[in-house]
C-alpha cells in the first residue's frame, strides 16, 4: 500500500514533465516521468502508478497508442490513464469533446495542457477518487 | 483573375490555413512552459518573492492564458470567415453536454475563489446539434462569467422553456453597459468600460453566435447595468 498515489508524467518535453511533477510532488502525490510512449509502456508495467498523465503528440508512437497498449495488457488495464495535450482537436477525423473521446476509447479523462496547475491538481484528485 | 492565378491563391490559402494549425501547437507548448514556470515562481517553488512581484507574475499567467485562447479564436474566426466550418449534427443530450462544461470549469472557478453551481433536469433533453461546438460555446459563456467576476457566484442552469431548452449563465460580476448589449455579438466588439481592465478579444461572444444560430438556435445576454452582474443564455429547440 502506498502512502501518497503514485503519478506517471509522460512527455516529450522536459520542461513540461518537471512542471506538472513539481506541482504534483507538492500537492500531496508521488510522480515518476516517461520521455516517451515506449518508456511509459516500461513504467506503467514496473512501478504500476496509480494514474497516468499522457500526451498525445510524441516523437515515435503517439500517446494514444501507448495509453491503449496500456489499457489491453491484462497487467496494467487497471492503471487509470488520462490524456494531457494541448491540442483543440487531437483526433480531428471525430466529433464530440476530448473528454468524451478519451471516454470511448477506455481512458479516464482527457486534461488541457495548458490549464492552470491548480485545474490539473483538482482533475487529477477527482480521477483518483472516481471508484 | 486567372485560372493560374486562382490556383495559386488557393494554394497559398491551403498554406496558411496549414501554417495556422500548425502555429496553434506549436504556440501552446512553449505557453504552456512560461505559464507553467510562472505559477510555480509565483507559488514559490524557487524561493520566497515579494507581494509585488507574484501580482505582476499573476499578470504574466493571465496574459499566457490570453495568448493560448486567442489562437484558437484565430483559428475558429478563419473557419467562419471561409465558410468552411463543418458541424456534426447528430442527437444529443444537450444536459449532459452543460453539466461536463460545468464540471470543467468549476475547477477553474474555484482555484479563482468563486463558487460555480449547475442544475438541470435528472433526465435527458435531446437536441439535434454538435456536440463538441454547444460544448465549446459553453464553455466559453462560463469562461466568461469567471473572467468578468472578482467575487461571488455563478450559477448555470438548463431548463426547458416551451419547446424549447434554455441554458443560463448567470454571474455577479461586472455588468454589461445597456448601449453594449446589442452590439455584443459581433466580431471585435467589446465593452469600453471593461476593456482596460480585462483583456480580450471580442471574438469569443462572435463566434459563439454563428455556432448557435448555424444549430438553429439564439444568443442572447440581459443584464442590469455596471456592477450589476450579466445573465448569457442560449436557447436550441427540444428534438422529440
Amino acid at each position: 500500500m502506498r502512502e501518497k498515489p503514485l503519478i506517471l508524467i509522460v512527455d516529450d518535453e522536459k520542461d513540461l514533465r518537471e512542471i506538472v511533477s513539481l506541482k504534483l510532488n507538492s500537492s500531496g502525490f508521488d510522480s515518476m516521468v516517461a520521455v516517451d510512449a515506449k518508456e511509459a509502456v516500461a513504467a506503467a508495467k514496473n512501478a504500476h502508478p496509480d494514474l497516468i498523465l499522457m500526451d498525445i503528440h510524441m516523437p515515435g508512437e503517439s500517446g494514444t497508442d501507448a495509453a491503449l497498449e496500456i489499457k489491453q495488457d491484462p497487467e496494467t488495464k487497471d492503471i487509470k490513464i488520462a490524456f494531457l495535450s494541448n491540442l483543440k482537436d487531437p483526433w480531428p477525423q471525430t466529433t464530440a469533446p476530448r473528454n468524451d473521446l478519451a471516454r470511448a476509447i477506455g481512458m479516464d479523462d482527457f486534461i488541457d495542457k495548458t490549464a492552470d496547475l491548480d485545474v490539473t491538481v483538482a482533475k487529477v484528485r477527482e480521477i483518483l477518487a472516481r471508484m | 483573375m486567372s485560372n493560374k492565378e486562382k490556383k495559386e491563391v488557393e494554394k497559398l490559402d491551403h498554406f496558411n490555413a496549414h501554417l495556422l494549425a500548425l502555429t496553434s501547437h506549436q504556440l501552446k507548448t512553449p505557453m504552456g512552459i512560461i505559464r507553467g514556470y510562472t505559477t510555480l515562481l509565483r507559488e514559490g517553488f524557487y524561493g520566497p518573492l515579494s507581494d509585488q512581484v507574484k501580482e505582476i507574475l499573476s499578470k504574466i499567467e493571465f496574459s499566457t492564458e490570453e495568448v493560448v485562447t486567442l489562437v484558437d479564436k484565430i483559428i475558429d474566426l478563419r473557419k467562419i470567415d471561409e465558410d468552411v466550418i463543418t458541424y456534426q449534427i447528430e442527437r444529443v443530450n444537450f444536459v449532459r453536454i452543460a453539466r461536463e462544461a460545468a464540471e470543467e470549469m468549476g475547477h477553474m472557478a474555484l482555484s479563482r475563489g468563486l463558487d460555480l453551481s449547475f442544475s438541470g433536469p435528472d433526465h435527458e433533453i435531446v437536441v439535434r446539434g454538435d456536440d463538441q461546438k454547444l460544448y465549446q460555446v459553453i464553455q466559453n459563456l462560463i469562461d466568461n462569467a469567471v473572467k468578468y467576476t472578482r467575487k461571488g457566484s455563478i450559477v448555470v442552469k438548463v431548463e426547458e422553456k416551451g419547446n424549447d431548452v434554455v441554458l443560463s449563465v448567470a454571474d455577479s460580476g461586472i455588468g454589461i453597459d445597456a448601449g453594449v448589449i446589442p452590439l455584443l455579438f459581433q466580431e471585435f466588439v467589446r465593452d469600453k468600460n471593461v476593456s482596460k481592465e480585462i483583456h480580450g478579444t471580442g471574438m469569443g461572444l462572435y463566434i459563439a453566435r454563428i455556432f448557435i444560430e448555424a444549430q438553429g438556435g439564439k444568443i442572447w445576454v440581459t443584464s442590469d447595468g455596471l456592477g450589476a452582474g450579466s445573465t448569457f443564455y442560449i436557447s436550441l429547440p427540444i428534438e422529440k
